[in-house]
C-alpha cells in the first residue's frame, strides 16, 4: 500500500494539538457558523471571522525567512502568515507574455514567460509553437527554479589554490576577459590553433560559437553527439543520405512499432513526439507496441510491451523482416521501385534470421514476432517504427537501427502519411533563414574532432566522437592549451568519471580551462575560470527541432527579463572576447552589431502580416514561432518531379535510371518520369550500402557521393590504417561479452527520468523532489538468485568491452574491469529484464548546487562569492526540503527515497562503437556482489 | 471501515479508527459533518451559470509529472505538500506482460463535498462554476476538511496553518487561460471546462466516453458526486489504482513518488 506521509507527522511543531482545536470547534459549532457564498479571494468578512481569528492565531506556524528578492516559486506568505488572495485573481493582470524556448532538454518547446514587475511569475507553453503546441513537461515547468535558483552563478569566479580544490575569488568581467584573451593570444603565438578547444554539451547557439571559432582559426569544436545519437543517425543516413533523423508521422499512424525508445519521458522530440503518439492512438486508433529492456513509462503505457535481452532489437527486427518476406507481406511494388536491391538478394541475407532464431537470441516469442510483423504490414502504409538510444546506444546499435529501418522499407511506409518520415532539415531551414554570414571554415585539422578509428562519424555530418576526448588526452594523442566548456556536464555524464576527472585536473593536458555555465557544475569545479551564463529566459536565439508537422518552422527566444547579476550570454561574451584577442578576429564582431540587430538580420525573411507588424522581428517577438502555412508536409519527397529546367542538360543512366547533371546526381526515372528520388548514390533507399563498405575500407567514394548529390565526404588520409569490413546489409551483430554471462553477471542498462535531463536538472527542486534517488532495478529472478530484496545494497564492478577492444586495438581501451566500484541499493521489480540491471543517469551529483546534492545546507565556501546568496534565498528549500539523507548515504543508514542518488558513469566504460562513434550506454557487463 | 485494512490506511487513518470515532458506511466521516444549516449556504454554488468539471483520460497519461510541477509553480506549493500528484501503478496484465498505469490525482470538486460539510469555520464553500474553494480570511487550519476528504486532496500549509487544495485555477480562467496543469499536459489527459456548455472540450469528451461506457468515478460509495470523471477501460480501470489514492485524514505525500511504491501492493 502506498501510504502517504500524514501532515501530523511532518510538522508537529506547527500544528495546534488536535485536542485544542476540538474544544474550540465544538464551541464554534455550537455558536453556529454561517458562511455565505464567496468567490475566490473576495476577502469579505464573515460573521464567524472574529471567533476564528482566535483559533487561527493559536494555530499559526512560524514564518518563512525571506531574502529581499521576492522569489516566485517560493512559498511567500504574508504576515501574520495567513494565506492572502489564494489564488490571486490579479496574478496575471498586467503581466506581459514574452515568448521563448525552453532549453532544459533538447526538445526546445515553445514557452511563454509571464513577466510582471521585471520578474517572471510563471512559464507556460506557447501554443503558437507548431512542434510542442503549448505543451511542456515537468522540467520545463520547473523553469522558475532554474532562473531564480538561490545558488545561481552570477559573477565571474577565478580559482585560487589548486585546480579542483574548490577555492574561488570573484573577479570583474574586465579581468576575466583579459585573462581568457591573453591565453588565447598565447595559442595564436604558438601557431597550434587547434589546441584551443571549445566543448559544448547541448549544442545550441551554434551560429555564434562557430563564428567565433572560425574567426580564431580552430576546428576543435567538440560536442556530445557520440554520447547521444550517432548510431541512429548513421543508420538513417545510410538509407537516406538526406537526413539523419526519422520523424515518424505518429499522429496519422495506425501502427507504431517502438524499439526501446522512451518517447513519453525523454527523447530529443519528447513533448512534440509524445503528444502525437497519443493522438495517433486515441484519436486515430493506432496501436503502440514496445520492446524495451526496462519498463519505461512508454513501455508501461503501450498496448503491448515485451522485454527482450539487451541489445537484441536488431534480431527481432530482422526476424520480422523474415516474416514479411517469407509470407509475402511486403509491399512488392514499393520495394521494386524504391529499394536499391532485389528482394531475392535481401532474402539471401535475411533467411537465416528466422523468428525461432530471434526467439533464442532475444527471448521474445517467435509467435509474437510473427504476429506483430503481420499486423505492421496490415497497417501499412500507416505504420512506422520508432527508436532511439534504446536500440542504438549499443555496440551493435548501427546494425540494430539498420534492421529496424528495413521494416519501413519492406512495408512501403517510407515518407508516407502515417509512416516513417523525415525532414530536409533537423532544425531551422538554413537556406531560407540563414544565420548572418560568418568567416570560412579554417583548415587546421583536429584529431579530437575526426578521430581516425571511426568510420561514419564525420562522412555525412560532423558527428565527432565526444566520449573519446578525455581518453585521447589521457593517452597523449591530443593536447589543449585552452579548453572552453559551455553547457557541458562531462564529469557526470561522460563514461569513466575517473578518466574525465584525472584529465580535467591535469594542467599538462589542459593548460587553461574556462567554463561558461549558469551554475557551479561538476565541470566548473575543475575550471580555472568560471563565467556566469544566462539562462534560456534571459537570452536571444533562433532555433527549431525536428519538425513533427513535417514542415520547417522556427522559434525565437528572447530575453524575458534583464539577466540576473552579471550573467551574460555567449552572444555577448564571445564578441567581446574576439575584440580583445584581436589579430583580425575582431572584424567579425563589430560593436554595432548588437544582439537584437543580429537576430533581426537572421529572421528578416520570415513572412509577416504587414497590416499588423512593421517587420519580421516584431512579428516573431509578438508570436514567438513561425510555420509556413503554404509549405506542404514533407511526404514522399522522392516523388517530387524534376521539371524541364532541371532536366536541361541532364543525363539518364539507361540501366539504373539515375539522372545526373555535370556528374552530379539530381534524380531518377520513376514510371517513365524524372523525379528527385532519394539523395543516395543509387537515388533509392540504400538497403544495400556500397558506400559504407567502401568508407570502412578507406576507399575512394567520390563517385558514389557525386551521384547522391549530397554533401558527404570520404574519410581523410589521417584515417589510413583503420580499415574494417562492414556489412552492406542490415544484419545482426552479436555482442561477444553478452554470451555466457556468469550467474552474478548482468548487463547494465541506462535510462533517463521524465523529470531530468542528463546532467542539468537535478538542481531544480520541483524535479528533484519527484526523483532524487535512483536505486538499481533488478528482476525478482535475479534477486532470488543473489539473495537480494528491496533496499538491499550491492557492489557493482563494470567491465570494459571485449568487442570494442578487439575491433580497435589502437584505441587502447582495454577489456578488463574498471577499478572504481559502485555501491547502490536495489529495487526488485518485474519491470526489468531478468538479465539486466537498470540504473538511471542524471543523478549522483557531487556539485551543481546543494539542491542537486540533496543537502539542506547551502553552499558556504568561497563559491558563494559568485552567487547572490544572501539576497536570493529559497526559504521553502531551507525549511521544507525533506529528502536529505540525514543518516548519510552509506548502506547501513540509508533511508529509502532520500539522498542525491548514484552516478552510474563511475563504472561505465568508454565504449564507442567504431562504426559511428556511438557510446554504447547499455552493454556494460557488471558483476553484482551483495553487500551484507 | 471501508475494505482497506487499518494497516493500509496509514497512521492518520489508524489513529481515527483506533480512537473509535464513528465512520459511516464505506468510511464516510459523517461524525465530522456540521449540522446542515451550517453549510447549506456554502454548498450552494453562485449563480454564474457554469458547472466546472474535469475529465481525466488515465489511458493517455504517461506520468510525466508536468501537471504537478505546473501546479507547484502556479501555486507556490511547498516541498513535501501537493495539490496534485500522479500516481504510478505497475501491474501484471491478465494476458501476461507488465504495464504501468499513471493517474493524475487532485481534488474531485465534489458536488456533495464532505469537506464543506465538515468545515466548522465556514471557510470551505462553492465558488465559480461550483469549484470547491477556501476562504482564507476564515480558514483556521482546523483540518476537519482534510479528515473528511475521501481522496486525500487537502493539505494543511505548515506556515499559514490553513487548508490548501485545488481551486480550479479560477484566477487563470478569469483571464482566459486554462488551469496550469491542463494547459501543459503533453498526453492530453486532462480536460477542464464548463459542463453546462455542450460545446466545451470537456463536455464533448465526457459525452463520448459516456456513450462508450468508459466513464468511471473514484470511490462512488462515498456519495460525494465528484465533478471529475476518469476514462477507463478493462485494461486500465479504477479498481486497480484506487488503493493507491490516499483517503480520509491523509494528504498526498512524497513517498508515492518513490520507485519502491510503484509496485502492486503486496
Ligand atoms: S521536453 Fe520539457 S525540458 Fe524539453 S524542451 Fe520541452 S518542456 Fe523543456
Ligand atoms: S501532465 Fe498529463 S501526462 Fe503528465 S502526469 Fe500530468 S496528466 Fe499525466
Amino acid at each position: 500500500m502506498n501510504r502517504p506521509v500524514s501532515d501530523e507527522v511532518r510538522h508537529p511543531a506547527d500544528v495546534p494539538t488536535r485536542r485544542d482545536l476540538l474544544r474550540l470547534s465544538a464551541a464554534l459549532a455550537a455558536a453556529g457558523t454561517l458562511g455565505s457564498c464567496r468567490s475566490t479571494g473576495s476577502g469579505k468578512s464573515t460573521p464567524s471571522r472574529e471567533k476564528n481569528l482566535e483559533v487561527w492565531k493559536r494555530g499559526r506556524g512560524t514564518p518563512y525567512a525571506t531574502g529581499d528578492l521576492k522569489m516566485p516559486g517560493v512559498c511567500q506568505l504574508p504576515g501574520p502568515y495567513r494565506k492572502h488572495k489564494f489564488p490571486d485573481p490579479d496574478k496575471y493582470r498586467g503581466a506581459k507574455p514574452v515568448h521563448g524556448m525552453c532549453q532544459l532538454c533538447s526538445t526546445v518547446c515553445g514557452i511563454t514567460g509571464w513577466v510582471k514587475d521585471g520578474r517572471v511569475i510563471k512559464v507556460d507553453g506557447n501554443p503558437a509553437d507548431p512542434n510542442s503546441r503549448g505543451r511542456m513537461c515537468a522540467r520545463g515547468q520547473a523553469a522558475l527554479n532554474h532562473l531564480y535558483h538561490p545558488e545561481r552563478l552570477l559573477y565571474p569566479l577565478a580559482r585560487v589554490g589548486k585546480r579542483g580544490e574548490g577555492r574561488w575569488r570573484r573577479i570583474s568581467w574586465d579581468e576575466a576577459y583579459d585573462m581568457v584573451a591573453s591565453k588565447l593570444q598565447a595559442v595564436q603565438r604558438s601557431g597550434k590553433l587547434e589546441e584551443f578547444a571549445f566543448h559544448q554539451g547541448r549544442s545550441r547557439s551554434n551560429d555564434i560559437v562557430q563564428r567565433f571559432l572560425r574567426a580564431f582559426g580552430t576546428n576543435t569544436h567538440l560536442n556530445h553527439r557520440g554520447l547521444c545519437s550517432a548510431a541512429r543517425r548513421a543508420a538513417n543516413l545510410t538509407y537516406l543520405f538526406e537526413s539523419d533523423w526519422d520523424l515518424g508521422d505518429y499522429e496519422n499512424a495506425k501502427y507504431i512499432l517502438n524499439f526501446g525508445s522512451n518517447m513519453f519521458e525523454a527523447h530529443q522530440g519528447h513533448v512534440a513526439g509524445a503528444q502525437r503518439v497519443q493522438r495517433g492512438r486515441f484519436e486515430n486508433g493506432a496501436k503502440l507496441v514496445t520492446f524495451d529492456v526496462r519498463m519505461s513509462n512508454t513501455a508501461g503505457n503501450s498496448d503491448e510491451f515485451y522485454m527482450p535481452f539487451p541489445g537484441t532489437d536488431g534480431a527481432i527486427a530482422l526476424a520480422m523482416a523474415h516474416t514479411l518476406i517469407q509470407e509475402k507481406l511486403y509491399d512488392d511494388q514499393f520495394f521494386r521501385e524504391w529499394a536499391n536491391c532485389g528482394i531475392d538478394a535481401l532474402w539471401e541475407q535475411i533467411k537465416a534470421y528466422t523468428p525461432q532464431w530471434a526467439e533464442k537470441t532475444s527471448g521474445v516469442s517467435a509467435v509474437v514476432i510473427q504476429r506483430i510483423a503481420r499486423e505492421f504490414a496490415a497497417a501499412a502504409p500507416h505504420a512506422t517504427t520508432m527508436c532511439n538510444r534504446g536500440s542504438s546506444a549499443h555496440i551493435n546499435g548501427y546494425y540494430n537501427d539498420r534492421a529496424i529501418g528495413l521494416l519501413n522499407v519492406l512495408v512501403g511506409s517510407v515518407g508516407k502519411q502515417g509512416g516513417w518520415c523525415w525532414m530536409f532539415t533537423g532544425g531551422v531551414d538554413g537556406k531560407r533563414f540563414p544565420a548572418p554570414k560568418g568567416p570560412p571554415s579554417p583548415k587546421t585539422p583536429s584529431i579530437l574532432v575526426d578521430p581516425p578509428e571511426f568510420v561514419l562519424s564525420n562522412v555525412w555530418n560532423q558527428m565527432k566522437v565526444g566520449e573519446i576526448v578525455y581518453h585521447y588526452l589521457a593517452k597523449g594523442r591530443a593536447k589543449m592549451q585552452v579548453y572552453m566548456t559551455y553547457n557541458l556536464d562531462s564529469p557526470l555524464t561522460w563514461p569513466e568519471t575517473d578518466v574525465t576527472r584525472a584529465v580535467l585536473l591535469d594542467e599538462e593536458k589542459i593548460g587553461f580551462h574556462v567554463c561558461i555555465n549558469p551554475f557551479l557544475s561538476e565541470t566548473a569545479s575543475f575550471a580555472d575560470l568560471v563565467l556566469p551564463w544566462t539562462t534560456f529566459m534571459e537570452r536571444w536565439d533562433v532555433d527549431a527541432r525536428g519538425a513533427y508537422n513535417l514542415k520547417p518552422y522556427l522559434s525565437m527566444r528572447r530575453p524575458m527579463i534583464e539577466p540576473l547579476g552579471e550573467s551574460k550570454d555567449v552572444r555577448e561574451i564571445l564578441p567581446e572576447l574576439a575584440r580583445r584577442v584581436g589579430g583580425g578576429m575582431e572584424k567579425w564582431f563589430p560593436k554595432e552589431l548588437d544582439q537584437r540587430s543580429y537576430m533581426a538580420e537572421w529572421v528578416k525573411n520570415v513572412p509577416f502580416d504587414r497590416a499588423k507588424y512593421t517587420d519580421s522581428m516584431a512579428f516573431l517577438e509578438d508570436v514567438g514561432a513561425y510555420e509556413d502555412p503554404q509549405q506542404p508536409r514533407y511526404y514522399q519527397p522522392y516523388l517530387r518531379p524534376l521539371d524541364d529546367k532541371a532536366m536541361k542538360g541532364a543525363q539518364v543512366d539507361e540501366k539504373t535510371g539515375v539522372i545526373t547533371k555535370a556528374g552530379k546526381g539530381i534524380g531518377i526515372m520513376y514510371r517513365g518520369k524524372p523525379v528527385v528520388g532519394f539523395k543516395t548514390p543509387s537515388r533509392k533507399l540504400e538497403v544495400h550500402s556500397e558506400f559504407v563498405v567502401m568508407t570502412a575500407r578507406n576507399q575512394d567514394t567520390s563517385a558514389l557521393i557525386a551521384r547522391s548529390g549530397a554533401k558527404a565526404k570520404r574519410r581523410p588520409p589521417s584515417h589510413a590504417g583503420h580499415e574494417y569490413e562492414l556489412s552492406p546489409w542490415p544484419t545482426y551483430m552479436q555482442i561477444e561479452e553478452h554470451v555466457g554471462l556468469a550467474d552474478d553477471q548482468l548487463v547494465m542498462t541506462s535510462f533517463k527520468w521524465n523529470v531530468h535531463n542528463h546532467g542539468r536538472t537535478a538542481n531544480l527542486k520541483w524535479c528533484s523532489e519527484i526523483v532524487h534517488s535512483n536505486p538499481a532495478w533488478i528482476h525478482p529472478d535475479t534477486a532470488a538468485r543473489l539473495g537480494l530484496k528491496d533496499g538491499d545494497w550491492v557492489e557493482l564492478t563494470g567491465h570494459r568491452s571485449k568487442t570494442i577492444d578487439k575491433l580497435s586495438k589502437s584505441l587502447q581501451l582495454g577489456s578488463g574491469p574498471i577499478e572504481r566500484k559502485l555501491q547502490i541499493p536495489v529495487v526488485v521489480t518485474r519491470g526489468v529484464h531478468p538479465r539486466a540491471i537498470a540504473i538511471s543517469n542524471s543523478l549522483g551529483h557531487w556539485a551543481y548546487t546543494s539542491v542537486a546534492q540533496a543537502l539542506v545546507r547551502r553552499e558556504s565556501g568561497s563559491a558563494r562569492r559568485g552567487m547572490d546568496a544572501d539576497r536570493m534565498r529559497d526559504a521553502d528549500w531551507e525549511r521544507n526540503m525533506w529528502w536529505e539523507a540525514r543518516g548519510g548515504a552509506a548502506p547501513n543508514n540509508w533511508v529509502r527515497n532520500t539522498g542525491p542518488g548514484w552516478a552510474q558513469n563511475q563504472i561505465l566504460p568508454i565504449a564507442p562503437d567504431v562504426i559511428s562513434g556511438q557510446q554504447s550506454f547499455h552493454d556494460t557487463v557488471v558483476n553484482v556482489r551483495k553487500l551484507s | 471501515m471501508d475494505r482497506r485494512s487499518v494497516l493500509e490506511l496509514g497512521a492518520a487513518g489508524a489513529l481515527l479508527a483506533a480512537t473509535g470515532q464513528a465512520q459511516g458506511k464505506q468510511g464516510v466521516r459523517h461524525d465530522l459533518f456540521q449540522p446542515e444549516e451550517h453549510y447549506r449556504e456554502r454548498m450552494r454554488a453562485p449563480a454564474d451559470g457554469k458547472r466546472y468539471g474535469w475529465v481525466v483520460d488515465a489511458r493517455r497519461c504517461f506520468g510525466c509529472h508536468g501537471c504537478e510541477v505546473a501546479c507547484k509553480a502556479e501555486n507556490d506549493v511547498p516541498l513535501g505538500k501537493y495539490i496534485r500528484q500522479t500516481i504510478y501503478h505497475d501491474y501484471e496484465k491478465p494476458q501476461g506482460g507488465m504495464a504501468r498505469l499513471m493517474v493524475p490525482m487532485a481534488c474531485q470538486h465534489c458536488e456533495d463535498a464532505p469537506c464543506i460539510k465538515a468545515c466548522p469555520c465556514g471557510a470551505l464553500h462553492k465558488g465559480a462554476g461550483g469549484s470547491v474553494q477556501i476562504d482564507y480570511d476564515v480558514c483556521s487550519g482546523y483540518a476537519a476538511c482534510k479528515d473528511a476528504c475521501p481522496y486525500g486532496a487537502i493539505y494543511i500549509d505548515p506556515v499559514a496553518n490553513q487548508a490548501v487544495k485545488c481551486h480550479n485555477c479560477t484566477h487563470r480562467i478569469d483571464v482566459g487561460l486554462e488551469p496550469a496543469c491542463a494547459a501543459t499536459c503533453p498526453s492530453e489527459a486532462l480536460y477542464f471546462g464548463d459542463l453546462n456548455d455542450p460545446e466545451s472540450r470537456v463536455s464533448k469528451l465526457k459525452a463520448k466516453l459516456e456513450r462508450e461506457g468508459a466513464l468511471a468515478q473514484l470511490r462512488p460509495e462515498k456519495e460525494t458526486k465528484p465533478r471529475m470523471w476518469f476514462a477507463s477501460d478493462k485494461h486500465r480501470n479504477i479498481a486497480q489504482w484506487e488503493p493507491k489514492v490516499p483517503g480520509e485524514g491523509q494528504s498526498y505525500g512524497p513517498d508515492s513518488y518513490s520507485v519502491y511504491r510503484w509496485k502492486e501492493p503486496r
